[in-house]
């Protein structure tokens, strides 16, 4: 059944070419114009082990050997320092030194904001006029950003509550309504449910978006901050998300104190 | 950049006095398909010129080429020799020669009696006196604790980090190989010791936040007519170049002087150790070889006997009663 | 009579494609696709299997609807107290927790399953075995370690997200997307996230398995017709095996309602395949987030719970 809009959609994807030879923020668009995100994308930094720049270290259990060790980076962070108030840096500092009983991805959480986006798993984004649907393939987490504004979040959550819009060619996500639970990467850097994001995605050519987020906590932080990074296309052929259900797998480091234990 | 000219202009002239490498027709190099002067191939700086003159040479600035000849003969004499000894472990100990060993069997193409060049007299300039106690908490930790755990072990010993990788690149008891590779905006240059890579960016990019610090430091080079300045920065305080403080500032130059030579000269900067900064030269040669893989901590057996054996002489002379 | 001629068409219409209300014309989106996108919610108050009590009623009539609707509620928001604790605990659930829906579905059959006749899954006899057999396992050890417990309560699985997609005890909820080559159904509970491509992409290899299986869609007419195989021999949809095939149907059969119509295939658990039928409604939303893992008290305190009963017991109460 061939609609207007169907057609417009395939005049669009033939008109592609042109489009990349002229302006180069064109780029390849949806049927209602947008910038089309469709597709599947991982980030490539260190950032999930460490926001500021770092060298290489041992890790935390010594059975891993280099498997378990933090891998070095350059930092994502811009200015390199994230601007914490001084009793906040202490409690950061403290959660890293327990990090392995406080790291919420210890227990396979839901990461949060920004940390979803640069977990080192790939993500879905679904992009519809009204609504887009990014799908992590970390602890199948998930969120919808509403492209029309819901209100204010009817209640806290891990996720927050995404609302975008589009600015130009760049989609400006911005996140409220979080709890206090999750941390910004695995070094204990952390917020309180004072939190608010405000994520730019831009594409740059088809395969690479450009990522940045700005991070504020009057809790925590001196005055906001900002991490930027690029975001790879994943080009495998037939490439999908797979299932990362890792509740599975820490039942035993959680729940292994209450197994009954068989005298054999 | 005039105290920098006039470095140069000294060391032209003594090398002309040491009748080394005249600086004769200015050789031009070969250029990279990029138009770089070309450094690249496979390169030792093996050679049996110490870093500090000798105390019996402090008179002697360079050899003369015939004195050199007798030197070279003396030293690889010295390193074959008969060591046997009645007891085992001294046997053991000393049954190290040139079947191992492969220092080099010549000095430095220059015929100085140091690798140092400035100051002087060939010898390190006095340590500050934190330079100073920190050696000496050194030297008092080895001596007490010589095998406790690997990190009271050597670099090399735990197959870490080698002379020959530094930076600077000095050379050591063998393998002193390297090679050189060289693209539109890097230089590289694979250190066979432990199949270290050092990636030199060439454009101006800042180095690595000061709170980033790496074995190897981090390089950034520029081209300086046909010499590479590389500068580098951010080391750890675990590298301790002859016991440098995480704070130096390392220069080193490659110039190649002619189709079998590249002059490497590194400048030692480093104000918490040392009274002044510190420059040295070796000659590095072109060599038909290839570089092999070394895979040192692979097969280290060398570590686990070290420690065993301290544990085993620890609980046999507790055993023995011995005080 | 009137009971048996409306079984017969029933039987006749389920052998075909569903048929639909021919004058509802669905929208598209953009790229041609029938649209199907929005919250949906498929709470019903008929059971995947026909009740053994109305074993010879295949429908009830609208009065009958009624009546079993007005029973459903009354019994469960009954006052259950018991004369112990444990058990007043145990039956203090009501409606202000559920949320199984008002309402049987619209063609009032007294079973989702559609095919066989008689509304029960045909197990076979390995089958039935090796869900007695796992039973009884579950009997012998209902509390040795989390793996010993239902999938919703480690939170790893919940029947709305299957697939098949059958409604939960609450949160029946699901918002669908559609872009170019995919269909997106998000599962309330719990975030899961089913990804479905359109294009004729191979599945997964034969080692890969999933507890959601993988799935594959393409159209047929307005009706999206996904395939799904990979599954874990620890999904046990109803007995399942890991080598269960299931195909679901969509089809938006008017503004409000959807049509999700599936069939199982098992030859090791099942005599043949069976089809069931749910209507889902739409609904206001939004799709909440439904953090189950990051706030499960429910496993510690159950093996916690049966290890305390058991050291009591050890120390002679």
């Amino acid at each position: 059944m061939i609609t207007a809009a169907a057609v417009a959609g395939m005049l669009s994807l033939v008109a592609l070419p042109a489009a990349a030879q002229g302006t180069a923020s064109r780029g390849p668009r949806t049927a209602d114009g947008k910038p089309n995100l469709n597709g599947i994308w991982q980030v490539l930094t260190e950032a999930n082990w460490d926001l500021q720049g770092h060298a290489a270290a041992a890790g935390p259990m010594i059975p891993l050997g280099a498997i378990g060790a933090m891998p070095p980076g350059q930092g994502v962070v811009e200015g390199e320092e994230i601007p914490y108030k001084p009793e906040a840096l202490a409690t950061k500092k403290a959660n890293f030194a327990d990090r392995l009983k406080l790291d919420p991805e210890v227990k396979c959480y839901l990461p949060g904001v920004p940390r979803a986006t640069y977990m080192p798993f790939p993500f879905q984004i679904v992009q519809t006029p009204k609504f887009i649907l990014i799908s992590y393939e970390y602890a199948n987490a998930a969120r919808t950003i509403y492209m029309e504004d819901p209100g204010p979040p009817p209640v806290d959550s891990w996720m927050g509550q995404s609302v975008g819009h589009w600015e130009g060619d760049t989609l400006v996500v911005d996140v409220t309504g979080f709890n206090d639970q999750t941390w910004f990467d695995r070094a204990g850097d952390y917020h309180t449910d004072a939190l608010h994001v405000v994520e730019r995605y831009t594409l740059r050519g088809p395969d690479t978006l450009m990522y940045e987020a700005t991070i504020e906590d009057k809790n925590v932080f001196t005055k906001p901050w900002k991490i930027s990074m690029p975001i790879y296309r994943r080009l495998e052929k037939n490439v999908q998300l797979m299932e990362f259900k890792c509740v599975e797998f820490v039942e035993e480091l959680m729940y292994g104190q209450y197994r009954k234990k068989t005298a054999k | 950049m005039k105290l920098q000219c006039a470095l140069v202009s000294v060391l032209a002239a003594s090398m002309c006095a040491g009748q080394g490498l005249t600086a004769k027709k200015a050789w031009t190099p070969l250029r990279t398909a990029n138009g770089q002067p070309d450094l690249q191939g496979v390169w030792t700086n093996a050679t049996i010129t110490p870093l500090e003159r000798p105390a019996d040479l402090a008179a002697k600035p360079f050899f003369t080429p015939s004195e050199a000849a007798a030197y070279e003969k003396q030293v690889v004499e010295n390193a074959n020799v008969d060591r046997r000894r009645s007891d085992v472990t001294t046997d053991v100990g000393l049954a190290y020669n040139e079947a191992w060993w492969d220092r080099g069997t010549h000095v430095v193409k220059t015929l100085r009696t140091s690798l140092i060049v400035d100051p002087a007299d060939g010898k390190l300039p006095a340590l500050t006196p934190e330079g100073e106690r920190r050696a000496v908490a050194l030297a008092e930790r080895r001596r007490l604790h010589p095998a406790d755990g690997p990190e009271d072990r050597g670099l090399t010993e735990r197959c870490i980090l080698w002379p020959t990788a530094g930076p600077p690149m000095m050379p050591s008891v063998y393998n002193n190989n390297y090679q050189i590779f060289q693209g539109p905006e890097y230089v590289a240059i694979m250190v066979e010791m432990i199949h270290d890579v050092r990636i030199i960016p060439l454009d101006t990019r800042p180095h690595l936040p000061s709170g980033v610090r790496q074995w190897l430091g981090d390089s950034r080079g520029h081209w300086e007519g046909n010499t590479l300045v590389v500068d580098t920065t951010n080391f750890t305080d675990k590298t301790k170049f002859r016991g440098s403080s995480e704070n130096l500032h390392l220069t080193e130059r490659f110039t190649r002087t002619d189709p079998d030579t590249i002059l490497y000269e590194y400048t030692v900067n480093d104000p918490a150790t040392w009274t002044k900064p510190w420059t040295a030269q070796i000659t590095m040669t072109k060599s038909a070889s290839r570089v092999y893989e070394y895979a040192c901590h692979e097969g280290n057996y060398g570590m686990m006997g070290i420690l065993a054996g301290a544990r085993a002489e620890e609980t046999s002379s507790a055993n023995a009663g011995a005080k | 009579m009137r009971c048996w001629i409306v079984t017969l068409i029933g039987v006749a219409c389920w052998a075909a494609p569903p048929p639909k209300p021919a004058n509802y014309v669905p929208p598209h989106t953009a790229d041609g696709q029938p649209d199907i996108q929005g919250v949906w919610n498929n709470a019903t108050l008929t059971p995947l299997e026909r009740p053994a009590a109305l074993a010879s009623k295949a429908f009830f009539t609208p009065a009958e609807a009624t009546a079993y609707e007005k029973l459903a509620l009354e019994q469960n928001n009954r006052d259950r107290r018991g004369t112990d604790a444990t058990s007043d605990l145990a039956g203090a659930y009501n409606q202000a927790w559920f949320d199984r829906g008002s309402k049987v579905v619209p063609t009032l059959r007294t079973s989702l399953i559609v095919d066989p006749a008689d509304g029960k899954i045909p197990y076979s006899v390995e089958g039935e075995k090796r869900m007695a057999a796992a039973a009884d396992y579950a009997r012998a050890h209902p509390t040795d370690g989390p793996e010993n417990l239902a999938l919703a309560d480690r939170c790893i699985l919940w029947a709305t997200a299957g697939p098949p997609m059958l409604p939960g005890p609450y949160n029946s909820n699901y918002q669908i997307f559609q872009a170019p080559g995919y269909v997106a159904i998000l599962i309330e509970m719990i975030h899961d996230v089913r990804i479905i491509p359109l294009d004729r992409r191979p599945h997964l290899p034969g080692s890969v398995r999933q507890w959601l299986g993988d799935s594959r869609g393409h159209w047929e007419g307005n009706t999206l017709v996904v395939e799904t195989t990979n599954f874990t021999d620890k999904s046990h949809f109803r007995g399942a095996t890991g080598n269960m095939r299931l195909t679901e149907r969509f089809t938006r059969t008017d503004a409000n309602t959807l049509t999700y119509d599936f069939t199982v295939e098992d030859p090791a658990t099942f005599t043949k395949p069976w089809t069931a039928s749910i209507p889902m409604a739409k609904s206001a939303g939004p799709i909440y987030e439904y953090a189950c893992h990051e706030g499960n008290y429910a496993v510690p305190g159950i093996l916690g719970g049966a290890r305390a009963q058991e050291a009591a017991v050890a120390a002679g109460k």
